[in-house]
């Protein structure tokens, strides 16, 4: 079974989800199913991090079947510390959401909760391919769910919004294909591996450059392509944005890492300067952006746009870094920082959507204007929400602190003023969080609803949960940065060798 | 000799024989009045048998049959099992709609089974002069199946825009035959193809084999020679568009490669930029022009502009012989186009007719099902993953980025974007829109089977493609 445990992983979820859909029975049995197999899911991720050795930088794990050896694609799945990392958020958000789900009343409920199962799966298969074209495949693939998900069950205004974020990942992603293709017609393999292995001349790599990196900065999303995002998860239903901020996000981040800066390292050094400054854009302008919004969600939205940021930031300034330092340990700390982040992020924004979304439920309104007072009907959902919104704005102890210190850290090696601009998400964000809160859970309150229902125990416990989560890594980073260490080692002496 | 070789030849034409006297028993039989059913039931028999014996024949190696004017060999074999594949998918969907409508009769089935009868003359000719015969035979009989609905005007004003505009076309494509039996001398199209391009005819080889092609865009609907296709695919008969949206397009396949097999042309500068321009402006035109559509049928005729662009750019990518890249998109676009003609054929009824795009607004609370059926068939046309329109539209990708056409694909990729929008359109309108469409017919569970026949194989061959990839290339390379 430890050989096959990826593609475990990968096919549980996939074809429990079909199988749904086929299967609908009483909502008691649906739930107890979901939360079931995601809890499988998240046994086996579990067991996936523990029998992983992570002083070893090879990939682990590798299944390497013959898919297709007439067009040269492989089934070809193995993890290194970042895609084991990711798999973990992943599977723990999935299982928080199946949870999270099993409180909610929706319509078509298997349907629901095939998509979520299916969209697990395949982001799974997305962290696990080693297989450009397997990759590609299941990056695409994970579109259609998300796409039902927001387009059957969100908000007024969804068609647009789930058209648009089809329509924008699928242009991004399409170039991705021409890329790949592109690399294999020169390199006649779409193993990653050989990928890393490549050797482009400058003008090839920064043409394959820029047709990946807008694939996955589409994706994160960088400023300026992030326009589809605060359109989807204002439109998208709870559980939806919590799967998109917290998954999805990662999936371009994931990109840049695996695909952009090992593989065509020199074309990314020409135009670091170009992405630092759309990053440091992202962080002021789009944190300013977000200081102006009166609906909860884009907010949230916008404050994730502004920390995905900091993220490409620290993707970015290894190469100034190593320009200044002529050494990698620099670079592994800004990666590490980046990789950080977007895990932090990923419970802080999930955390966040949860609290948005059970508000929403309740008072019917996602207006700042509109709420107020929060604190007098709901003590303890108001306890969490003014604790997640610090955690948003990086206060020590919580685990944003960390990924945002060391990527500053970083940049001020780099460049100072780099280090000036992103330091300012300091206030940024605390003006919006705090404002946020000030708004939302202190003064007067506004609508008195008749029976108001404080948090249930499902979700005092899994907003508990999270909250310990972004605690423990806040307080104690050094088990998952000594987790990658050795993988970004080995990534950072590759790019190093390229460069 | 002579005897044993006509034996021969009428033992390895024995499918396309008995097609040929069943559809003249069918046509007796409707003359005679004869019940609907039983001529239904007639033409699906002889079809059933024409397959089983076509089965029995197959042969790896090609034969030349009646004096080398017909072929047959496993190219030409497998095509036609994709034709019958899809025909009997075709009737026994199209059977309930003709008989509501009124359109089922003797005259309908063997007008189609010559339809049929002469795309398999053109798959498997050899020779000009069949090859002409074949033509005009499958023409002729659409023409006629066109305007069968005689109450319509539509219908009408499809058939006369399509005998006028088919018949320049077979003009221009018979005009191109003269020329090149007056450069090689010869009828077999084996033999022209062979003919080693003389310095002074050489010019003249190459304009008759542009006029050829020209026709061959004409009955692909590749832009500019696209302007029949929107209104015949709105004005026929819903089975009959089923029937000339796929087989037809597969026949003259088949006659385009027949044509370059073996051929130096297809390297020759000016041809191939020709067919590189074409298949460029149809996925332009075909795609832009879908977009603003409001019917139906008309999105999915520019969309088969589109389509068919992509196939002259496989047979423009089909150097060295390499011909299993387009047929692989002929095969996959074919069947998808059926599956989603089939699902709105299906959906139409007595009271009901599936025009707009509109009238399909909240199917899938009606019947899910269907939604997730035609779903999966727009994205294969789309050419998403988890379909094997991906495998198609990567095929072709891959080989124009190995020619080193970057511009020429970027292009192409962006177009597909703009494509998917108008097939999301119909997605959406059917997932996430609410609509009243009561009048939808979606009962009949033998039909319901039929119908998820091709998109369960389009999953399942994007799961599995390896054996039918295999296949295909090696019988076309």
């Amino acid at each position: 079974m430890i050989e096959n445990i990826l593609s475990l992983l990968i096919w549980i979820p996939i074809i429990s989800g079909l199988f749904l859909l086929f299967f609908n029975k009483k909502i008691y049995i649906l739930n107890t199913y979901n939360i079931f197999i995601n809890f499988i899911v998240f046994i086996l991720s579990i067991f996936l991090l523990l029998s992983f050795n992570e002083s070893n930088a090879a990939f682990q794990f590798v299944e390497k079947i013959e898919w297709i050896p007439s067009i040269n694609i492989f089934y070809h799945l193995g993890v290194d510390a970042i895609s084991v990392l990711l798999i973990l958020l992943n599977t723990i958000i999935f299982l928080i959401v199946s949870f999270y789900n099993s409180t909610l009343i929706v319509k078509k409920t298997n349907q629901y909760y095939a998509s979520f199962l299916i969209a697990n799966g395949l982001t799974i298969g997305v962290f696990s391919a080693l297989d450009a074209i397997l990759f590609y495949i299941f990056f695409e693939a994970l579109l259609i769910p998300m796409f039902l998900i927001i387009g059957i069950w969100g908000g007024a205004n969804r068609i647009y919004a789930s058209i648009k974020f089809f329509l924008y990942t699928f242009l991004g992603s399409i170039l991705l294909l021409v890329a790949f293709l592109y690399i294999n017609s020169s390199i006649s393999s779409f193993s990653v591996i050989s990928f890393y292995e490549s050797d482009f001349s400058l003008i090839e790599q920064e043409w394959l450059f820029i047709a990946m990196a807008i694939a996955f900065a589409i994706k994160i999303p960088m400023f300026p392509f992030h326009t589809w995002l605060p359109d989807a998860h204002v439109e998208a239903p709870t559980s939806g944005s919590v799967v998109l901020a917290a998954i999805l996000l990662k999936v371009g981040a994931y990109g840049f890492i695996r695909f952009v800066i090992p593989v065509v390292p020199m074309g990314a050094q020409s135009l670091d300067v170009f992405f630092i400054t759309l990053s440091l854009i992202a962080i002021v302008y789009v944190g300013l952006v977000a200081i102006a919004q009166n609906d909860m969600k884009k907010l949230i939205a916008y404050s994730s746009i502004s920390h995905m940021g900091f993220v490409t930031l620290g993707f970015f300034v290894i190469f100034q870094l190593f320009d200044n330092t002529q050494s990698g340990s620099d670079m592994i700390i800004s990666l590490s920082g980046s990789m950080y982040q977007i895990i932090s992020h990923g419970f802080v924004s999930a955390a966040l959507f949860m609290c948005v979304g059970s508000i929403y439920d309740r008072y019917k309104t996602k207006k700042i204007s509109d709420l107020s007072g929060l604190l007098n009907q709901m003590p303890v959902y108001s306890w969490f929400f003014v604790f997640f919104a610090l955690a948003n704005c990086g206060l020590p102890g919580t685990s944003s602190f960390v990924g945002e210190l060391l990527v500053i850290m970083s940049s001020f090696k780099a460049n100072y003023i780099y280090a000036f601009f992103a330091s300012t998400t300091l206030i940024i964000s605390a003006v919006y969080s705090l404002w946020l809160v000030k708004r939302v859970v202190y003064g007067e309150v506004k609508i008195t609803l008749e029976e108001c229902i404080d948090a249930n125990l499902i979700e005092k416990i899994l907003l508990f949960v999270l909250a310990i989560l972004v605690l423990i890594l806040g307080f104690y980073p050094d088990y998952i940065m000594n987790f990658m260490n050795a993988t970004l080692e080995n990534m950072t002496n590759n790019i190093i060798l390229k460069i | 000799m002579i005897i044993e070789n006509t034996l021969n030849s009428l033992m390895n034409f024995i499918p396309e024989i008995i097609l040929f006297i069943m559809s003249m028993i069918v046509l007796l039989a409707g003359t005679f009045r004869f019940s609907t059913k039983y001529v239904f039931h007639i033409t699906l028999l002889s079809v059933v048998t024409a397959l089983l014996l076509s089965f029995q024949n197959y042969a790896v190696n090609a034969s030349l049959l009646f004096n080398s004017s017909i072929i047959k060999s496993n190219v030409t074999d497998f095509f036609k099992y994709v034709c019958y594949f899809i025909f009997l998918v075709q009737i026994l969907i199209s059977r309930n709609y003709l008989v509501d409508k009124k359109l089922a009769s003797g005259e309908f089935y063997s007008l189609l089974l010559f339809a049929l009868l002469g795309c398999f003359v053109i798959i498997s000719s050899n020779n000009l002069i069949v090859l002409f015969l074949g033509i005009e035979l499958s023409s002729l009989s659409l023409y006629s199946l066109i305007a069968l609905n005689r109450s319509s005007i539509i219908s009408s004003e499809a058939a006369i825009k399509y005998f006028v505009l088919s018949t320049i076309a077979s003009g221009i494509i018979l005009f191109g035959f003269s020329y090149l039996y007056g450069i090689t001398g010869s009828l077999s199209i084996e033999d022209i193809a062979k003919h080693q391009n003389l310095n002074e005819s050489s010019n003249l080889y190459l304009f008759s084999y542009i006029l050829v092609f020209i026709g061959v865009a004409f009955k692909f609907a590749v832009a500019p020679f696209h302007m029949w296709l929107p209104d015949v695919y709105e004005g026929s008969p819903l089975p009959v568009t089923n029937f000339i949206a796929s087989i037809p397009k597969i026949a003259f396949f088949v006659l385009a490669y027949r044509f370059l097999e073996d051929n130096p042309i297809i390297n020759n500068d000016n041809f191939s930029k020709l067919l590189l321009l074409l298949g460029m402006f149809s996925i332009l035109a075909g795609n832009l022009f879908a977009l603003a559509q409001k019917k139906i049928m008309r999105m999915l005729a520019y969309s088969g502009v589109a389509n068919a662009g992509f196939i002259f750019l496989g047979i423009f990518l089909a150097v060295n012989n390499n011909f299993s890249i387009a047929a692989f998109y002929v095969v996959s676009y074919s069947i998808t186009i059926v599956s989603a003609i089939s699902i709105i054929t299906f959906m139409s009824s007595k009271k009901f007719d599936l025009v707009y795009i509109n009238d399909l607004k909240g199917l899938s609370n009606r019947s899910g099902y269907i939604a997730i059926l035609l779903m999966i068939t727009l994205l294969s046309t789309a050419g998403i993953p988890l379909t094997i329109g991906f495998y198609a539209k990567y095929l072709i990708l891959d080989a124009m980025i190995d020619r080193g056409l970057i511009i020429a694909t970027v292009i192409v990729v962006l177009m597909t974007v703009i494509g998917l929008y108008y097939y999301l359109r119909v997605i959406w309108f059917m997932f996430f829109e609410r609509g009243s469409n009561s009048l939808i017919n979606t009962i009949g569970k033998f039909n319901l089977f039929v119908l998820s026949l091709i998109p369960t194989s389009i999953i399942l061959i994007f799961l599995f493609p390896d054996y039918i990839f295999k296949y295909v290339f090696e019988i076309l390379t």
